[in-house]
């Protein structure tokens, strides 16, 4: 019996799943930090803390190897 | 006297994803953060997705942040993409990368207006379109068993290691060793190579992910009900020839090929 070998569709809903798609996806905007036009500061993104975070939570979530 | 830090305030906004027009209805669904909504925001005929969000949060050395919090960062993921999900179920959306806050209203306007035409022309790139992710598993003791019983050369050294005496042995499984990973990784090619094939007469756009290089991808097409069930005969078809499982998530909405749509819209 190879059920464990069988390809398996993963519901996007699985935690661990979203967390691996959203890790280095969607359009980003220059330089993750501040992006500035005119002066004028655009955007601020913690965004590589939070790129490491969701590393760690999906590290944690993920099922052992 | 410790200095104060004062209490955050909802003075910036986080940005989920950009839809064409008047944007349609926004999403019913929690915002990023307990307390704020959903909302939308139309500049330049788009419309971004938006939520107040205190910008001390997502500031990586700020005392209030909690960007490095993974349990904190896994909740606000989760919201991030149910809201991107259904908007994306909605109509044409184009999903920011997560953790996008801009520093006010008035930014973010003026970031809309001067990218807009990259935007309307990445938003086109992807609209009405998912994604798939799908990655080959091994289980290295299954994989050798498989090539055990499928290659020859491979089960003959098998036999010879098995029955030598130990000193040869020893020199046998080393090399033994050896040949199972060479021979693990040309099979792991040939079925990606075949399932490249299979998936190109599905008519989807296919990219590398650099995850497992070689063995992992994603994958871009039209809104199809019935494509994933199409995946996982695609799936049992490469098992049942190499002996190799898929692992197939999605549909989703199209994350990985957004950011390259946005890449290759700035280049252009």
């Amino acid at each position: 019996m190879h059920d464990a070998m069988l390809p398996a569709v993963h519901r996007p809903e699985a935690l661990v799943d979203v967390l691996d798609r959203l890790l280095e996806t969607g359009v980003v905007l220059d330089g993750q930090l501040v992006l500035s036009v005119a002066g004028v500061d655009l955007v601020h993104i913690g965004l590589r803390a939070l790129v490491a975070s969701v590393e760690s939570a999906a590290r944690l979530l993920a099922p052992p190897a | 006297m410790n200095a104060i830090t004062p209490p955050p305030s909802t003075d910036a906004l986080y940005v989920y994803a950009v839809l064409p027009g008047g944007g349609g209805a926004v999403p019913e669904a929690a915002a990023i953060l307990a307390g704020s909504q959903v909302g939308s925001l139309v500049q330049a005929g788009l419309a971004a997705l938006v939520s107040h969000v205190p910008r001390c949060l997502f500031e990586a050395g700020h005392p209030l942040s909690r960007a490095a919090d993974p349990g904190w960062v896994a909740e606000c993921a989760e919201a991030h993409h149910r809201i991107v999900a259904l908007a994306a179920q909605a109509g044409p959306c184009l999903p920011l990368g997560f953790g996008t806050v801009f520093a006010s209203e008035a930014s973010l306007r003026v970031w809309l207006s001067t990218e807009a035409t990259a935007l309307r022309k990445t938003l086109e790139a992807v609209a009405d379109r998912q994604e798939w992710g799908m990655s080959l598993i091994e289980d290295p003791a299954a994989h050798d068993a498989w090539l055990e019983a499928h290659e020859p050369n491979l089960l003959s050294l098998v036999e010879a290691a098995r029955t030598a005496p130990p000193g040869t042995g020893f020199l046998l499984e080393r090399r033994l060793a050896r040949a199972r990973e060479v021979a693990r990784l040309q099979h792991k090619q040939v079925a990606a190579m075949r399932l490249a094939e299979r998936l190109a007469t599905e008519g989807l756009e296919i990219r590398r992910e650099s995850g497992e290089p070689g063995f992992a991808w994603s994958l871009l097409g039209e809104r199809d009900a019935g494509m994933t069930a199409r995946l996982e005969a695609v799936g049992e078809a490469v098992f049942e020839e190499s002996g190799l499982a898929l692992r197939i998530t999605g549909p989703w909405p199209p994350y990985a090929f957004a950011r390259a749509a946005w890449q290759e819209a700035g280049d252009a």
